[in-house]
């Protein structure tokens, strides 16, 4: 019968088996089909095959792992005179003498006609022979499984038949059946090793999410007990300063002074501390209330014209609009505008520019900090609303530049919970303009 | 209004730097001053006298100031204090939006002041109305 085997056949035939095979990603179940699936085939085609035997590296055990099996009459009569059941018959990759290793590691087909060329070991020769006459083998064939990684195991075609050589074709169904189940096998453990990575990953990001978690809560205890000190601290030096017992010398007054600065310092870092971690545990609220954001602006602006004139700023303020009542939380847009004049004021040099623009655009109002400081270069552009963002180059300009690094960043959130955003624009060495935009409803 | 008399203030405030250092400085503006560690010893100066303005802690141990305000409410001698204002360290809105429910003037937040701007503040919430 076996002259009816053709080309186009063999070509059919292993076309379905890749089909059906690729079908099934779960190795477990693969394994199974990849030898029923095969050997019915084979039955189909008369090729008188009676065992089909599936083998797979396993390299962490170092070891060729019989895997699966037809369950076939032979199979049956050869298990049962082998001392172990069919999924402990392991042997080790050393073993190069084995067939089964030789055939898998040099990928290598070979034909042999004694089992115990297979199964010795874990077997001894009388138990592999034992074997291969209580299931009338004659002649088993190996063919190596090979992925991308390397050897992968070996397929086992045995058959009651005594045969030498196969035809050519019988080799190149057999060939191209271990073929397609390599392709399926690798296909499968890349599949696992994407299964497995991605509950790895999904693990160690809600370990992060749980992490930055306590990391917000320690910010948030440690904030909180950083301000009794804190205020003690102030108030104490405030009355050294101002309701001293004996009459202070110009130096102590001084020491006095700058540790009183710098107790301001740390209470606005402590404070915008405690605002971040309000925001990431959403205890951050607006309090909204009808206001006039245009007179508001403007007063704010006016209050800041002292430390302009120090600096002998050109320092003008414009408006499109007389007056315009929104619903805002007004001390937090204060907070927003305060930021980016400071921020303007602070990195502005004398007898620069700072500019308020006030302009309705587009449904929205816009209000616009322009200076001529320094400028952000491009490419740290996208740091600025980021926590922590201050540019590296910002102290080397201006050393005395204090600040918390958190101002625009709290600034922006602000401004989302308001519906709103600040956008930035700057050219770097000639200034920067900075937009807080409200949605006008 | 008798202006001979001078004012009464009661501080509820468990922190005992910041305490020693309010009695002294309001005393020192004239005002006459009865000090608490916790808001029992608050509640026990409060059945002693009532004084003209109450300045309240909110974080205190043994009893906070929020829980405080509860008891004198459920005990009817709330409405008997005619001046209350809260003393706080956070900028937790949700503690200060509680007090606000039993009738307090306002709240102080103890970093943004100094002695000098708490007698400012203390003077302008015993003259308002």
């Amino acid at each position: 019968m076996q002259e009816q085997l053709t080309n186009v056949q063999t070509a059919k035939i292993l076309l379905d088996l890749q089909r059906v095979f690729l079908e099934e990603l779960d190795l477990d179940q693969l394994v199974l089909r990849i030898v029923k699936e095969i050997h019915s085939n084979l039955v189909m085609l008369d090729m008188g095959f009676n065992i089909v035997v599936l083998g797979l590296i396993d390299k962490e055990r170092n070891v060729l792992s019989r895997t699966s099996v037809t369950q076939t009459d032979e199979t049956r009569k050869a298990l049962s005179v082998l001392p172990l059941p069919f999924k402990q018959i392991d042997v080790s990759l050393d073993e190069s003498q084995n067939y089964c290793v030789s055939s898998a590691l040099n990928r290598r087909f070979q034909l042999t006609h004694d089992w115990a060329n297979i199964l010795t070991p874990p077997f001894t020769i009388a138990e592999s022979q034992m074997a291969q006459a209580a299931a009338g083998i004659q002649t088993s064939y190996i063919y190596p499984l090979h992925g991308h990684e390397g050897p992968l195991g070996v397929m086992i075609f045995s058959t009651t038949a005594f045969k030498e050589e196969l035809t050519d074709l019988e080799h190149s169904l057999l060939n191209g059946c271990s073929d397609i189940a390599s392709i399926a096998v690798q296909t499968s453990n890349l599949y696992k090793k994407a299964v497995d990575r991605s509950k790895d990953l999904e693990k160690t990001n809600s370990e992060l999410v749980e992490l930055d978690h306590i990391k917000d809560e320690f910010v948030s205890l440690t904030s909180h007990e950083l301000r009794t000190p804190l205020t003690i601290i102030k108030n104490y030096q405030w009355m050294a300063i101002n309701k001293p017992d004996v009459p202070l010398g110009p130096a102590t007054a001084k020491f006095l002074d700058t540790a009183l600065l710098s107790v301001d310092r740390l209470t606005l870092l402590v404070e915008d501390m405690l605002t971040v971690s309000h925001i990431h545990s959403s205890k951050f609220a607006l309090k909204k209330g009808d206001v006039d954001i245009i007179s508001l602006i403007k007063a704010i602006h006016e209050e800041y014209s002292v430390k302009a004139t120090e600096k002998s700023f050109h320092y003008p303020f414009s408006s499109d609009t007389e007056s315009l009542v929104m619903s805002l939380d007004k001390s937090r847009i204060q907070q927003v505008y305060i930021n980016m004049l400071g921020n303007a004021l602070k990195f502005t040099p004398v007898a620069g520019t700072v500019a308020t623009t006030i302009q309705k655009l587009d449904g929205k109002l816009h209000i616009s900090v322009t200076d001529t400081g320094p400028g952000i270069p491009a490419d740290k552009m996208n740091q600025l609303f980021t926590k922590f963002g201050k540019i590296d180059e910002s102290y080397k300009n201006m050393p005395t530049t204090s600040g918390t690094g958190l101002g625009l960043y709290i600034s922006q959130e602000i401004m989302k919970l308001h519906g709103g955003e600040i956008t930035v624009q700057s050219e770097y060495g000639k200034g920067s303009t900075f937009t807080m935009s409200l949605p006008i409803v | 209004m008798s202006l001979d008399s001078p004012k009464r203030i009661l501080i509820a405030e468990d922190e005992m730097a910041l305490r020693e250092l309010y009695v002294s400085v309001l005393r020192g503006a004239g005002f006459e001053v009865v000090m608490a560690a916790d808001g029992e010893e608050a509640d026990a100066e409060l059945k002693k006298q009532i004084p003209d303005i109450l300045l309240l802690d909110i974080l205190m141990p043994k009893l906070t100031g929020i829980e405080l305000l509860q008891r004198l409410k459920d005990q009817h001698r709330l409405a008997a204090i005619p001046k209350i204002v809260m003393l706080t360290n956070l900028t937790d809105d949700a503690k200060i939006a509680e007090a606000v429910t039993f009738g307090i003037r306002g709240y102080l937040v103890k970093s943004n002041f100094t002695p000098d701007t708490l007698i400012i503040e203390v003077q302008k919430y015993l003259e308002a109305a």
